[in-house]
């Protein structure tokens, strides 16, 4: 049963068409990679899922909910979180502040209430160790390196206990040990019920953790299935090289 | 640790200015040295208010001086034409400015930036032509309050008190605020609209509640200002002079901070009552109070709080947050 469901998405910027009639679908349970070269219009279709942009036309389901054209902060509370290609940290902030920030409180009266809970910070701290900087807790966040900016974001999607997590590149800039790190905590993850939709230019790691592969070119899926299948796809390669 | 020699020292200072008043019989200066602490004391009640939109969210009103007017004149005319005293209606003026902050930023807030800045201007602007024309508050020419039956020294006490309230009362919130989850998202917003608004932050309605509540103290300082003035005109509350201090004063003294807008509004208020006594003429007042903005600013980007707490330099006197 697919979790996520995107249905003919097209995005134009001005005279540029970044998605044209994107459709896919991503399997509850799992742990789904879109790939494609460079400008193939993969984070736009992350912001149109994420409610950043709204796309010219087409459709975003999760489950039975219609996403297409909710707030973000809306999507968000429907179990959708997202990180940024490029490491968006709040940076006047500690790394704490930073967590639960992502995990805010709704409704009145809970709003009021002190910023930072004695179980957030409790939770806050477990996550900041699952992904190996807890001893940055109380650190501004922007006195971080990249690659900790990169765990710190993704440490802070996980707060509100999301059902769908959107990473986008989660190795850039983030060193070969801590990415087997990582890579472990997204299988953890995904064993407990977490599912994935995963941009990544690692095709080692793209192969290793997906369950399905959906490869984008020109704002359009080229193709999709099994790791095993899309890797001898002679027009995914093609793709990649330029030449479709 | 519940008694810090932080609160200790505040404690006393908060004794102090409550004793002022009582000082009549020992004080050549009297009426004068309470007429400083009462604009002292307004301004650190509307900054810090202002605070809340302008510091914590980061959205820089030039408008406020609108809900200035809006206090001061409601008040007035409750008085004037219903006899109801300033003191007690000020409270009900600070609550329908919430009201018209609400209405106000549900409009001005889908714009940021220097959008927000103008529409925020163009506000003070419409405002200022209407009360200017509007005959039941006598327009142009102004309106006169009934003058208080209290003898001087009495009546400036009382002043001197309504605004001490309001000054406290402005600062509590802003420091309830700043510690709430509420505070917490409002700097979000503040620094990454977008990041806070994927975070799963209503930034739409957490500005525009930031807004509302900015326009309180604001308001209910106006309705005591105007009780004091006892004559009432547009420029009194609606000048640009009056909405550049909005700014100008957290700016010094740290936007976004508690204590920033308080220390802001004592030296501003105190260096423009200095260069008045010593020079008397209003242009070099101007330059006086530029001449401290710049200098200050040349050392403390990030206003005197913000720049000290950057460099833990800052004195806990002056951690309120
Ligand atoms: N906000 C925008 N305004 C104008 N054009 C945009 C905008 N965002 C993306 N584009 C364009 O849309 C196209 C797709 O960009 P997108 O960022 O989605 O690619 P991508 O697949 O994520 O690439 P990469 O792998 O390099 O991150 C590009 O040509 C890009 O220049
Ligand atoms: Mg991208």
């Amino acid at each position: 049963m697919p979790l996520l469901e995107v249905r003919d998405l097209i995005k134009d910027f001005g005279g540029l068409r970044a998605v044209d009639g994107c459709s896919f679908s991503v399997e509850s349970g799992s742990i789904t990679s879109l790939i494609g070269p460079n400008g193939a219009g993969k984070t736009t279709v992350f912001n149109i899922i994420s409610g950043t942009i709204k796309p010219t036309s087409g459709r975003v389901l999760l489950g039975d909910a219609d996403l297409t054209g909710q707030a973000p902060h809306a999507i968000t509370r429907h179990g959708v979180g997202r990180t940024f290609q490029i490491a968006r940290e709040l940076g006047d902030m500690t790394v704490v502040e930073n967590m639960v920030v992502a995990a805010p409180a709704r409704g009145l009266l809970s709003v009021l209430r002190r910023d930072i809970l004695a179980r957030e910070r409790s939770r806050a701290m477990e996550l900041l160790d699952f992904v190996g900087i807890a001893h940055l807790a109380d650190e501004q966040a922007k006195n971080l390196s990249y690659g900790q900016k990169k765990l710190l974001e993704f440490a802070a999607v996980l707060m509100p206990a999301p059902r769908l997590v959107l990473l986008d590149e989660p190795s850039g800039g983030v060193n070969p040990a801590l990415l087997e790190h990582i890579s472990a905590r997204i299988e953890d993850l995904n064993r407990s019920g977490v599912t994935f939709l995963i941009v990544e230019h690692n095709m080692e790691l793209v192969m290793r953790l997906s369950h399905t592969v959906v490869v984008m070119a020109h704002g359009d899926v080229l193709t999709h299935g099994p790791p095993d299948a899309v890797q001898v796809d002679d027009a995914v390669l093609d793709a990649y090289l330029g030449v479709a | 640790m519940g008694r810090t020699p932080r609160g200790l020292v505040l404690g006393a200072l908060l004794l102090a200015l409550l004793a002022t008043p009582l000082s009549a019989p020992f004080l050549d200066s009297y009426n004068y040295v309470l007429q400083v602490m009462i604009v002292m004391f307004m301004w650190i009640a509307m900054t810090s208010s202002w605070n809340i939109i302008g510091g914590f969210a980061g959205y820089t009103s030039l408008g406020h001086g609108v809900f200035f007017a809006l206090g001061g004149y409601l008040s007035g005319s409750l008085f004037v034409y219903l006899g109801l005293s300033p003191f007690l209606t000020a409270p009900l003026a600070g609550l329908v400015a919430v009201g018209v902050g609400l209405l106000v930023g549900l409009i001005t807030l889908r714009t940021r930036g220097p959008s927000f800045i103008i529409s925020t201007i163009a506000l003070l602007l419409m405002t200022n032509l209407l009360i200017n024309n509007w005959q039941f508050v006598g327009g142009a020419n102004g309106m006169s309050l009934p003058l208080p039956t209290l003898p001087l020294a009495a009546a400036k006490a009382s002043f001197y008190y309504a605004m001490l309230v309001a000054a406290v009362g402005s600062v509590y919130l802003a420091y309830r605020v700043k510690r709430s989850k509420f505070g917490l998202g409002l700097r979000a917003v503040a620094e990454d609209e977008t990041k806070a608004e994927v975070a799963g932050i209503n930034t739409r309605m957490y500005k525009i509640a930031a807004f509302a509540l900015s326009a309180f103290f604001v308001a209910v300082a106006g309705a005591v200002w105007a009780y004091s003035l006892a004559y009432l005109r547009p420029v009194t509350f609606l000048s640009i002079a009056i909405a550049a201090d909005f700014v100008l004063m957290p700016i010094l003294g740290g936007r976004g901070t508690v204590a920033g807008p308080v220390l802001g509004s004592v030296l501003i208020v105190g260096v423009n009552e200095l260069s008045v006594a010593y020079f008397g003429g209003t242009a070099l007042n101007l330059v006086a109070t530029g001449a401290l903005l710049l200098v200050v600013l040349l050392f403390f980007p990030q206003g005197i709080v913000g720049t000290l707490r950057q460099h833990r330099r800052l004195p806990r006197i002056l951690d309120w947050d």
